[in-house]
């Protein structure tokens, strides 16, 4: 212990510092992003609190089953801490979401999957706070709520992971992120036979391929955009780099800040690969805010640790003094 | 003075101060807490001690004759 503590202090220190440098580099180093400007710097905060918001839900499921298992009260204070600590964070990734959103999409709030999946995890969570306020025998609490909590977090990966790639209309720029995320767009052609018309996801936009072309290096698709209504939103003409094999020009849909990207394009076949792209795709191709996102990550992840078992520690000496109540007289001068 | 700071050059140094100091709060926040929950777990962790815990007092009789200074405890 007599060790453990100064190296513990001496990491507390540290992280301070990490994190005052990511707090700089966020301002300082992150450029600004085409289409957003400052606000893509929002990314480095937002993202990273809401991974803390999945890991701390887990620990505190993963702390509740322990409770249940070992009836340790220690497992349910340290399962509190995690999920107090983590519904903190989740109002932070909401907060910031929202100002994103507010830049992004003009509205702090529209009911977009994403919005809607987090909102119903805070009250989740929120239920469960007031579930242990509302049971007085400590025991019984203690057991209600880690039963409570294990199928709490249990919903935790669905409601941020799975749920809003379900629902294709989210406007959140999830394939900026995770791998393998559900972006997949629509393919067109223009063979005959083939499908030249098709919606984009439920967006209400009516894509139709009018012509693939090749200009130098570059694949160009003439497209003629639907909204509602079969209402023309114009004609757009995303465009593909044949060499490198990414996509180039990337026009914005009429009065929107989404643009139409051209992913992939054969043009022997004449088909092309469309897909909507929400500003903030893409934001961590710049290698400056990778590593500034990086750090972030690990930053807020040593914060969440910290935090936790601080909450949790505090648990604990109320418990022990709890225990003691009656006896305070022998309480060391 | 408002306008001065929501110039797009002093912007973003204004934005990333009060960053900062937000940063700043929230760790001096915690590592106070974290020191007296320390304290408090020393505290706590310490072995009690019997003889010197029990309450003291000092009697003095109003009356002069004899000024004795009788010590005693509650017990």
């Amino acid at each position: 212990m007599a060790l453990r503590t100064p190296f513990a202090q001496a990491a507390k220190l540290l992280l301070g510092l990490w994190m005052a440098g990511v707090v700089v580099a966020m301002f300082l180093v992150v450029p600004q992003y085409i289409g957003l400007g400052d606000a893509g710097r929002i990314i480095i905060m937002h993202v990273p609190t809401a991974w803390v918001t999945s890991l701390a839900f887990a620990i505190s499921g993963i702390y509740s089953l322990l409770y249940l298992w070992r009836r340790q009260p220690a497992h349910d204070a340290s399962a509190v801490a995690a999920a107090e600590v983590g519904f903190i964070f989740c109002i932070l990734a909401t907060i910031t979401g929202a100002i994103f959103a507010q830049i992004v999409w003009g509205v702090f709030w529209n009911w977009d999957p994403r919005e809607t999946s987090i909102l119903v995890l805070l009250l989740i969570y929120g239920a469960y706070f007031a579930l242990r306020s509302a049971i007085d025998d400590i025991d019984r609490r203690r057991r209600l709520a880690a039963v409570y909590n294990v199928f709490a977090a249990v919903t935790m990966p669905f409601l941020l992971f799975v749920a809003p790639r379900v629902a294709e209309s989210t406007l959140h720029p999830n394939c900026a992120f995770i791998q393998g995320s559900k972006c997949d767009g629509i393919t067109l052609t223009t063979q005959a036979g083939g499908a030249r018309l098709g919606q984009l996801g439920n967006s209400d936009i009516v894509l139709e391929l009018k012509s693939l072309e090749q200009r130098g290096d570059l694949a160009v698709a003439t497209v003629n955009v639907r909204g509602m209504g079969g209402r023309s939103l114009g004609e757009l003409q995303p465009s593909f780099e044949l060499r490198s094999g990414k996509p180039a020009d990337r026009p914005s849909f009429e009065g929107q800040r989404f643009t139409l990207v051209l992913e992939n394009a054969d043009l022997a076949s004449g088909t092309a690969l469309l897909n909507m792209e929400a500003p903030g795709t893409g934001l961590l191709s710049n290698g400056r805010t990778l590593w500034t996102f990086l750090a972030s990550i690990f930053g807020f992840t040593g914060l969440f640790f910290w935090m936790y078992r601080l909450r949790a520690d505090m648990l604990d000496l109320a418990d022990r003094l709890a225990q003691r109540e009656g006896s305070y007289a022998e309480f060391p001068a | 003075m408002p306008n001065f700071l929501l110039d797009p050059g002093v912007a973003i140094y204004a934005a990333l101060a009060v960053a900062l100091v937000v940063w700043l709060g929230v760790f001096a926040f915690l590592w106070r807490l974290d020191r007296q929950a320390r304290e408090l777990r020393r505290r706590l962790d310490a072995p009690t001690r019997p003889d010197t815990t029990a309450p003291r007092a000092i009697l003095e009789p109003r009356n002069p004759h004899p000024p004795a200074r009788v010590a005693t405890n509650d017990k």
